[in-house]
């Protein structure tokens, strides 16, 4: 028996060796899917275009608009039309995603017109990049402005202070009998010279309420860390599903398949001759995207490398018997990739990987849950990025580990009754 | 007899260094069915298409200028597997210029004629092959041409469905049309009117199959065992019939060894064999015209 | 004499469709035997159930010995098939092909490499062995597809429309090849609806509809059914009396 699958396994190697197209498609889609994903698909914009237009004419507008400039994510854009109506045009024409409107009468002391922020919201990720930024934008006007406050408000208060001290010391002045008047005017006069007790305002201030903003785990948020883990899994999906799929394919389109069920080889013995070499194809490629990503994108594994690498053959076997399962479906090749990305690109979109699943509607969320690689992202990130383990993970894993088992079990099933 | 309604006078075609077929001459005449003989790459199907003008020769001429008056029906051709019967043949109808009506007319009546009136409304994939190839005859002649080219239209075609064909071929050519027939099956000469015997890219002889067959030099004998029952020894039976004077080729056939043997004096059966004259057939005046023995002996 | 497969009664039916309809069939040891019939009439079903890759609806068969219902596995372990389409994978080699089915047969090590150096030799394929099978012509393809077939010695070689598309050359020299192998003790059965090629074998089986309708040799078959004419006049004449 070993002997026949082995012949089969062997027999295979041969022909995706000698097949240059496929092995090409081999390396190069896993590689340009990472090189996409990584790069192209990132979600931070570096220089935002922003329009700045100030008219308050204040000195707090010159700073904010002087922090606004200095600010190094935003490339500053001076408008021709240097009004509300400028800005709106400026939009229309996609000139500008962002846009800071310092009104007349910003920053006049007791004003309470306030800063506009205007955003594109047909660009969904500049407008949300551009809502937070503004925050560390703001960062040096506002100490700035808190100083000041603090300030002014001691100073006003201590004039304050100093003036209804000399109001009282008059009243008390006038209630003395004229003959002591000018002892007690000297003596509080010279009380009122002494230098003022420092006032602490500390006890008073208004406390800052503005947050000190950390980001764990992927502080510049990058896309990359957080692509690539789901990025492997969609890979090994993608060709080993397809490869094992077209592999069994082209034998029936080709008429060898006849062949092969006259011979002494069992059903069971041809499914795994033909599954073996693809195997080997989906932990090669798992190996070049997590080995790619790693160099490419200075990433560091944080968890437990062979526990994911285990868990990681879990969706190899789900794989495998999904592209077994396909091969029952399609009649000719063509059809066989036609269902592949039929199954690998939905499950991608809803799954996790790109968009958060509880982004999507609860209807398409409960959907998801269907799918095995839903449950194969949040293993991939979690131990690729935070170094989780399988404390936390154990419910993705045992789904996993289940789906695995049942796909290749119906699988046989199917391909077993086709072969008959 | 009238003027050729297809010649081709000393055509030749090359492909780069290969010949793939050279100095043909051969004429069709209206009213009359020639099959064109030949083994996979003969050359049937580039003459087939040099005579209905799909090619240009790169020698010699053919005549006259068919294009359009010619019905031209490929190995492969492409019948539209997801249009019904119907459909197809309006169609190709269609395409050749004919009416609406005049296309229902002729198309029904076509289709009764080749018996697929009643599978109107099946799909073309659906078909049998014979089927198949009854439609294809019938889209290829919806437009009357006068003359019909076929390249190799029974092949993998199960014999009675074959036999039914060409009946339709013979009506089609009694009703005067010129029709030329490439064929890989000798047996099929019979219905011919004329054969053309196709080797290697040239035409090692045209003619009636009756008189082609009487060319045949050698006089076909059968060797046998004498000895009933038991395994025929094949390899003993060729080792007698080879040792025979004036053997040209044997060929183990069934039970016994076909002989061609040269000379007028019939040799005497060897003891505990049977010797026996059988009747020449073209495929043996083909063999002997392609120099089969040369090909055959030399092992 | 023995009989390298015996049928008695043989049916399968698919639902309401009787493919092989009460064969019964008798084939000597070392003996070429042609089953001739149109296309669906039941020749590769009955091939199918010979094989063992289909349990029969009715009626009992044995195959070199082993009962068709339950020793299947024996039956393809030693009668040796090959399909119309000549199944030989283009990508590889002549000789990767002729080891891939040996290893599949069993056959390993030095006596792989010999049986596959003896049957290049013999097909006449040596100097080929490392081409592409892709490469071949349609008669060396049939060459070869037919030393894959018997890589394992089979005493019975079950051989479905081998020579549909080769021209009769090449027919030829492929039937040398049965015809040697039919002298050392092998049983051949051919499928064919090519009416010459049914003059080669030494009995002949008419299929028609799933039924065998007529059994002998070819003489006996002529002239029963022929009318004085050739093999196809039988067919023809059995193939219309059927429908009436």
């Amino acid at each position: 028996m070993l002997q026949r699958i082995f012949a089969l396994a062997r027999k295979e190697f041969i022909q995706i060796r000698r097949d240059k197209r496929t092995l090409a498609m081999m390396i190069f889609i896993p590689l340009l899917w990472l090189v996409l994903f990584g790069y192209a698909f990132s979600f931070d914009i570096d220089d935002l275009s922003v329009a700045l237009v100030d008219l308050s004419g204040t000195e707090t507008g010159a700073k904010v608009a002087s922090a606004i400039r200095e600010y190094e994510r935003f490339d500053v854009i001076d408008l021709a039309d240097a009004t509300e109506a400028g800005i709106d045009d400026a939009f229309y024409r996609n000139q500008i995603k962002m846009a800071i409107f310092l009104p007349p009468g910003f920053g006049e002391a007791g004003s309470d017109v306030q800063m506009q922020v205007l955003l594109d919201g047909s660009d969904l990720f500049a407008a949300q990049t551009g809502a937070r930024l503004i925050q560390s934008a703001m960062e040096p006007v506002q100490a700035d402005m808190r100083l000041e406050a603090t300030e002014r408000f001691r100073e006003e208060l201590t004039s304050q202070l100093k003036a209804q001290a000399e109001v009282r010391t008059q009243a008390l002045l006038e209630q003395v009998p004229p003959q002591l008047q000018p002892q007690l005017g000297q003596a509080l006069a010279a009380a009122t010279q002494a230098p003022a007790p420092s006032i602490d305002l500390g006890a008073i201030a208004p406390t800052p309420t503005a947050p000190e903003l950390t980001i764990l785990y992927n502080p510049d948020l990058k896309s990359a860390p957080v692509m690539i883990p789901g990025l492997l899994g969609m890979v090994v999906m993608f060709m080993t599903t397809l490869m094992t799929a077209m592999g069994v394919v082209r034998e029936r389109e080709h008429g060898t398949m006849e062949q092969l069920v006259v011979t002494p080889i069992r059903p069971f013995e041809l499914m795994i001759g033909k599954i073996i070499p693809y195997f080997f194809v989906g932990v090669l490629d798992f190996a070049l995207v997590y080995f790619a990503g790693v160099y490419l994108f200075d990433l560091t594994f944080a968890g437990n490398l062979p526990l994911f690498m285990g868990l990681s053959l879990l969706l190899v076997f789900t794989t495998l018997g999904l592209g077994l399962l396909l091969s029952t479906v399609a009649q000719n090749q063509q059809q066989a990739m036609q269902l592949a990305m039929m199954i690998v690109m939905p499950q991608v979109l809803v799954s996790g990987m790109i968009f958060p699943l509880t982004s999507l509607p609860k209807v398409i969320q409960y959907i998801a849950y269907l799918f095995p690689f839903t449950h194969y992202v949040p293993i991939a990130k979690g131990m690729f990025i935070k170094g989780q383990d399988l404390s936390l993970l154990w419910v993705p894993a045992t789904v996993l580990a289940f789906y695995s088992v049942a796909v290749v079990t119906v699988a046989s099933l199917r391909f077993r009754k086709r072969l008959g | 007899m009238s003027s050729p309604a297809i010649e081709l006078i000393g055509v030749s075609k090359h492909f780069g260094a290969i010949s793939a077929v050279s100095s043909i001459d051969l004429a069709v005449h209206p009213g009359e069915l020639v099959g064109l003989v030949g083994p996979d790459g003969a050359g049937k199907t580039t003459l087939a298409r040099l005579a209905a003008g799909a090619l240009a020769p790169s020698e010699g001429r053919v005549e006259p200028e068919s294009r359009g008056r010619v019905g031209y029906l490929s190995g492969r051709f492409s019948l539209y597997p997801d249009l019904t019967v119907w459909e197809n043949l309006h169609f190709f109808a269609q395409v050749y210029g004919m009416t609406r009506t005049e296309a229902a007319a002729e198309g029904s009546r076509l289709l009764q004629w080749v018996g697929l009136d009643s599978f109107r409304d099946r799909l073309a994939g659906a078909l049998s092959g014979g089927m198949r190839q009854k439609l294809a005859l019938v889209c290829a002649v919806v437009h009357h041409p006068p003359t019909l080219i076929l390249d190799e239209p029974t092949t993998a075609v199960d014999p009675i469905a074959r036999a039914e064909f060409w009946r339709l071929l013979q009506e089609q050519a009694r009703h005067g049309k010129a029709v030329l027939v490439t064929t890989p099956y000798l047996d099929e000469a019979s219905y011919c009117d004329r054969v053309g015997l196709l080797h290697r890219g040239k035409l090692l002889a045209v003619g009636q199959a009756t008189d082609l067959t009487q060319r045949l030099p050698y006089q076909m004998m059968m060797l046998t065992a004498q000895e009933a029952g038991g395994r025929p020894r094949r390899g003993e039976l060729v080792a007698v019939a080879e040792s025979l004077p004036g053997v040209v080729w044997t060929q183990p056939l069934g039970t016994g060894v076909r002989i061609a043997l040269k000379g007028d004096r019939l040799p005497d059966s060897p003891a505990g064999y049977g010797l026996a004259p059988v009747a020449s057939t073209l495929e043996d005046a083909y063999l002997w015209l392609s120099d089969y023995a040369a090909e055959v002996m030399k092992r | 004499m023995r009989l390298a497969i015996e049928t008695k009664g043989l049916t399968r039916r698919f639902g309401e469709f009787t493919a092989v309809d009460q064969v019964s069939l008798q084939v000597a040891e070392g003996s070429v035997m042609g089953l001739l019939g149109p296309n669906g009439a039941g020749k590769t079903t009955l091939i199918r159930l010979l094989l063992g890759l289909l349990a029969p609806s009715g009626g009992e068969g044995w195959v070199l010995g082993h009962p068709l219902a339950t020793e299947a596995e024996a039956i393809r372990q030693r009668a040796g098939y090959m399909s119309q389409r000549f199944s030989l994978y283009n990508d590889l080699t002549v000789a990767e092909n002729l080891s891939f089915y040996g290893q599949v047969y069993g056959l390993r090590g030095s006596d792989l490499a010999t049986r596959r150096e003896e049957l290049l030799g013999w097909a006449g394929l040596l100097d080929l062995q490392r081409s592409m099978a892709g490469e071949l012509s349609g008669g060396l393809r049939q060459r070869l597809a037919f030393a894959c077939a018997i890589m394992h010695r089979p005493p019975l070689l079950l051989l479905d429309e081998p020579t549909s598309g080769v021209d009769a050359v090449s027919r030829r020299k492929f039937w040398d090849l049965i015809y040697d192998l039919s002298d050392r003790g092998t049983t051949v059965l051919v499928t064919t609806h090519y009416m010459d090629e049914a003059e080669y074998c030494d009995q002949l089986g008419m299929v028609l509809a799933g039924r065998l309708v007529a059994a002998g040799t070819p003489n006996e078959l002529r002239q029963a059914y022929g009318d004085g004419g050739g093999l196809d006049s039988v067919f023809v004449n059995l193939a219309t009396a059927g429908k009436k």
